[in-house]
């Protein structure tokens, strides 16, 4: 269950007061979202390469990467 | 406590069935094509035909075999206890985009009552996310808002926000509340503006998520409703008659990888947060751009973090409502058609389980298809140009004609196999609804198998009209166009003849063309191919007589004998709304409603 704990606002004096409010200030002030953020990362949803070219990288051959500065030494 | 799920072994031998059963339907005719056109000697349009035909009635068999396998079994509940206390909190989600906010908000007035009524103390709230651009309509949604509050004293329990920007559409929509206010919830019932669901399915929505702690997505088959018209009502009857069983196929070959519509659904808010945000696809649309079919991704990310995400079949009280002509069908179909070839991009996306990807393919498929069709067509008016005269004489000197045997009989065995495809499961259907009583509901085993009839009549006359429109979708998208469609319909979905005409003239225009085209070149094609021309002439009529409210018994659904508890508490809701003299500042404060306020 979630810890968040919303403000006792439907308190019959208080909800007797928010129905006093303008329409605006209702949703401005009682009735706006509560503010309790989660985080929502966003995904990996495609490839990091076409499939044209996945196709063209999975067939030619490989070659060796480069040595780096020093190799060998 | 999951539901009894086949073993790994029976889903997979499930699913290597259906594809098994397919394949078959789908070499059969292959073969059967090929020994048709093979009377006259075979050529390279008759393989081309044969391969189309081979992938048509694949993906017709495989509809088929979803609905055999569907009729195998009854959906049936979960093992869970439905009279558990609810621990969680839940936020019922109700986005809005320039909708009528009286008619969308006194659903949340009835779903809130129909919560009432059941008297249990879960907390269950309501937000009102609203990505609504027309300054008018945003001003009327928070005066109705206002109203809303004060007749369900639901300060604390209901809220209201306005995008500023429509980022992301819905997905951009819900996705905005999680990040802003889903610390709050432990479930969020997602839902549409045109969505009902009554408050105990609700309930028993959320019992389920706590009963199965894997649970993700809970997917609810909504029925449509109030639908008035020839079109809406034929659609009202197939969704409320046919589509469960076909769900239920399509329930039992899934396993934990199920289905997300996008609406009448709960997601877990902690897996949905961690799962599916959706960032924007490389490149522009039609392709790039923010994901526009967001929920089979939504359930695709779920299933690829482990989550469950299941079809509850058994779960009756959820609604929403449908298109009331082909107009407005094919529009709707025309984004779904963008959304789904979209996901030609995201199919390769790392990590996914293999039946998201099929589900993907399926998806594009299901708008592609046509174009097979058309294929074959186009390609057997063409045929008999490119096809070598009989030869009567092959044997020099021999005095008498040699007649090439007919092959009529191997095109007409492959017109009934393709036919048996499309009216076979629907013809089981409504035997078995007429054996198992469910029927009755229907108005009884007589008129249910008449307006099965009804239905099959009725979607063999549609059915080339709305090949064009998807066809058309089809290549709009692959050419980047938009839509381009005529004036908006009337308030009751009703069209006139020149709407309908300026909707469906270029239909008219190809059929004649196609007509003419088969007439010159092969007339002995043109007994064939009239079921599908003649719709094609008449379109501009199908579309304005189907959009025309439609009277009689045929094609009742059980909703209509017997009006469902949340739906009756809306239209009186709605009902007062809509009075003149109703004016939101005449309000009453405190609930008017009999139930209590809902906790």
């Amino acid at each position: 269950m979630t810890a968040y704990l919303f403000p006792d606002a439907a308190d019959a004096a208080e909800a007797v007061e928010a129905r006093a409010l303008a329409p605006t200030a209702l949703v401005a002030g009682p009735c706006a979202l509560p503010v309790a953020p989660m985080a929502m990362p966003p995904q990996v949803i495609e490839p990091r390469t076409g499939l044209i070219r996945r196709l063209i990288a999975a067939l030619l051959p490989q070659r060796p990467a480069a040595p780096s500065a020093g190799a060998g030494a | 406590m999951s539901r009894a799920h086949p073993s790994r072994v029976g889903l997979y031998g499930l699913r290597g069935l259906a594809l098994a059963l397919s394949l078959l339907a789908g070499l059969g005719a292959f073969w059967l094509f090929l020994q048709f056109g093979d009377a006259d000697g075979l050529d390279i349009l008759d393989i081309t035909r044969a391969v189309l035909i081979l992938i048509s009635t694949l993906w017709l068999a495989w509809g088929a075999v979803q609905a055999l396998i569907g009729l195998t079994t009854f959906a049936r509940a979960p093992a869970y206890d439905p009279a558990a206390p609810i621990r969680g909190r839940t936020v019922v989600l109700v986005p809005v985009y320039n909708e009528d906010p009286v008619t969308t908000f006194s659903r949340v007035a009835a779903m809130d009552a129909s919560l009432a009524g059941c008297r249990d103390p879960a907390e269950v709230h309501f937000a009102i996310l609203s990505d609504t651009r027309k300054e008018d309509i945003a001003a009327r949604e928070v005066e109705t808002f206002a109203r809303l509050v004060a007749e369900r004293d639901g300060v604390g329990r209901f809220f209201y926000r306005r995008r500023e920007n429509n980022t992301g559409k819905k997905a951009g929509n819900i996705e905005d509340f999680i990040t802003r206010s889903g610390a709050a919830y432990d479930y969020a019932v997602i839902l549409d503006a045109d969505s009902l669901m009554e408050g105990a399915t609700i309930l028993q929505m959320i019992r389920r998520m706590e009963a199965e702690p894997r649970l993700g997505l809970l997917q609810t088959l909504p029925k449509v409703i109030r639908a008035r018209s020839r079109f809406g009502r034929a659609m009202q009857f197939s969704a409320s008659f046919f589509s469960p069983i076909f769900a239920r196929g399509l329930a039992m070959m899934q396993g934990e990888t199920g289905p997300f519509w996008g609406h009448n659904a709960i997601v877990r808010v902690r897996a949905f947060a961690e799962s599916c945000g959706l960032p924007a696809l490389r490149g522009r649309p039609p392709f790039g751009g923010h994901v526009m079919s967001h929920d089979y991704v939504e359930a695709a990310l779920l299933a690829r973090s482990n989550w469950i995400v299941r079809l509850d079949d058994d779960l009756g009280g959820s609604y929403e409502e449908g298109p009331e002509n082909i107009v407005d069908h094919a529009k709707r179909d025309r984004r779904w058609c963008q959304g789904n070839l979209q996901h030609s991009r995201i199919i390769g996306a790392p990590g996914l389980k293999p039946w998201s990807r099929f589900v993907f393919a399926q998806g594009i498929m299901a708008y592609i298809a046509p174009l097979f069709w058309l294929g074959f067509l186009a390609a057997s008016i063409v045929a008999p140009l490119i096809a070598p005269p009989p030869d009567y004489f092959p044997e020099p000197y021999w005095p008498f004609p040699y007649f090439p045997p007919s092959s009529a009989s191997k095109a007409i065995s492959l017109a009934i196999g393709v036919f048996g495809l499309l009216l076979l499961p629907k013809i089981l259907i409504a035997l078995r609804a007429g054996i198992t009583g469910r029927a009755r509901g229907f108005g009884g085993a007589g008129l249910a198998l008449a307006s099965t009839l009804g239905e099959l009549a009725f979607s063999s006359l549609t059915a080339p009209v709305l090949l064009m429109y998807a066809t058309r979708s089809v290549l709009q998208v692959m050419l980047g166009r938009d839509g381009g469609w005529p004036t908006n319909n009337r308030g009751d979905g009703s069209l006139s003849l020149r709407d309908s005409f300026l909707a469906s003239h270029w239909i008219l225009t190809i059929g004649l063309l196609g007509l003419g085209a088969t007439w010159t070149f092969a007339p002995g094609l043109l007994l064939w191919l009239l079921p599908v021309g003649l719709p094609m002439i008449g379109a501009p009529l199908i579309l304005w007589w189907s959009s025309h409210p439609s009277s009689g018994r045929l094609m009742s659904v059980p909703a209509e004998y017997q009006i469902p508890p949340v739906v009756a508490r809306h239209d009186a809701v709605l009902a007062r709304w809509s009075a003149p003299e109703a004016a939101p500042e005449a309000t009453p404060p405190g609930p008017q409603h009999p139930e209590t306020a809902h906790a």
